[in-house]
């Protein structure tokens, strides 16, 4: 029997959480495992509520399901972000930011290079203190997202 | 433990790996990356060409052999020439593919080694093969440090 699981944010010991997310994880009895978007997130704005067009929605998630499909086990952002999948999210430009700052809080580092991508000279300077620290870099680009109207 | 979904994905993407031969050592978490763990670091992220990850200050920010070997000299590692057990060191092995390095493992006190791999799990693994794979590549280096013993 399949079941559906999310990735835990680092807290808990492998544990899962019921599916409230738009991305799950599926894994089948025989031990094939691939994400999945599901929509809705109860604590947050939830899928609909976002203005933006039904179309770049579903082809936001649908990048983001392959590409974290085929990349989550690699170690480099920059390799990450080499996916053609990732190449299309950062194609899509502005209109990607409103998704990818929803996604931030949960997956930070995913979407560091996206963000600078898209932003470019107007994102944030990350101060060498915070190199390399992921849930403060998370903070200044959510911080960077309400002063733009992203957030 | 049996096939919990974090078996399922290890497996999926680290074939090399059997079942009961590896563990898994640790929640998933994003804080820090393998290059990160394999110098004993869990806050941040190294990565030589990410310019918001951090990487060891007067150290070229490339992906080659020696910017990585460069790195790690930084947290007291020299080179050395092999894999093997040496009483009162640490090793590690740097993993590369075409590409570059992609992936960095340490030895723990029973020879046995531990690799956090992405944004998954920390996992002890018995043999360097067992995370090699097309986007790691296989071991290219080895570094050593001395380690206090108790």
């Amino acid at each position: 029997m399949d079941s559906d699981v999310t990735r835990s944010s680092g807290a808990a010991p492998l544990t899962y959480t019921p599916a409230d997310t738009h991305l799950v994880q599926r894994v089948s009895s025989a031990g094939d495992s691939a994400w999945t978007v599901r929509a809705g997130r109860p604590h947050r704005m939830s899928y609909n509520d976002l203005s933006i067009d039904a179309d770049t929605k579903r082809e936001f998630y649908s990048l983001v399901e392959k590409w974290r499909n085929d990349t989550m086990h690699m170690s480099l952002a920059n390799e990450r972000a080499s996916h053609f999948a990732y190449h299309q999210i950062m194609g899509m430009g502005r209109d990607a930011l409103p998704l990818i700052f929803r996604e931030l809080p949960d997956t930070t580092s995913d979407w560091f290079w996206a963000l600078r991508a898209i932003a470019r000279d107007k994102a944030p300077v990350i101060p060498d203190e915070d190199k390399g620290r992921v849930r403060r870099i998370t903070e200044i680009w959510l911080d960077w997202g309400k002063a733009n109207g992203y957030v | 433990m049996g096939m919990s979904e974090a078996d399922a994905w290890l497996r999926r993407n680290f074939p090399n790996l059997r079942s009961g031969q590896y563990q898994i050592t640790s929640s998933d978490t994003r804080d820090y990356n393998c290059l990160a763990w394999a110098a004993s670091e869990t806050d941040r992220k190294w990565n030589p060409l990410d310019p918001d990850d951090y990487w060891p200050l007067g150290v070229t920010r490339a992906q080659t052999k020696d910017a990585f070997i460069a790195a790690y000299e930084t947290r007291g590692f020299v080179e050395c020439y092999n894999s093997e057990v040496e009483h009162g060191y640490e090793k590690i092995a740097i993993y590369a593919n075409a590409v570059g390095p992609q992936h960095a493992a340490r030895q723990l006190g029973n020879g046995a080694w531990t690799s956090k791999l992405g944004d998954g799990w920390d996992i002890e693994h018995p043999t360097l093969e067992g995370v090699e794979c097309g986007d790691y590549g296989h071991p290219i280096a080895y570094m050593k440090r001395e380690v206090i013993l108790k």
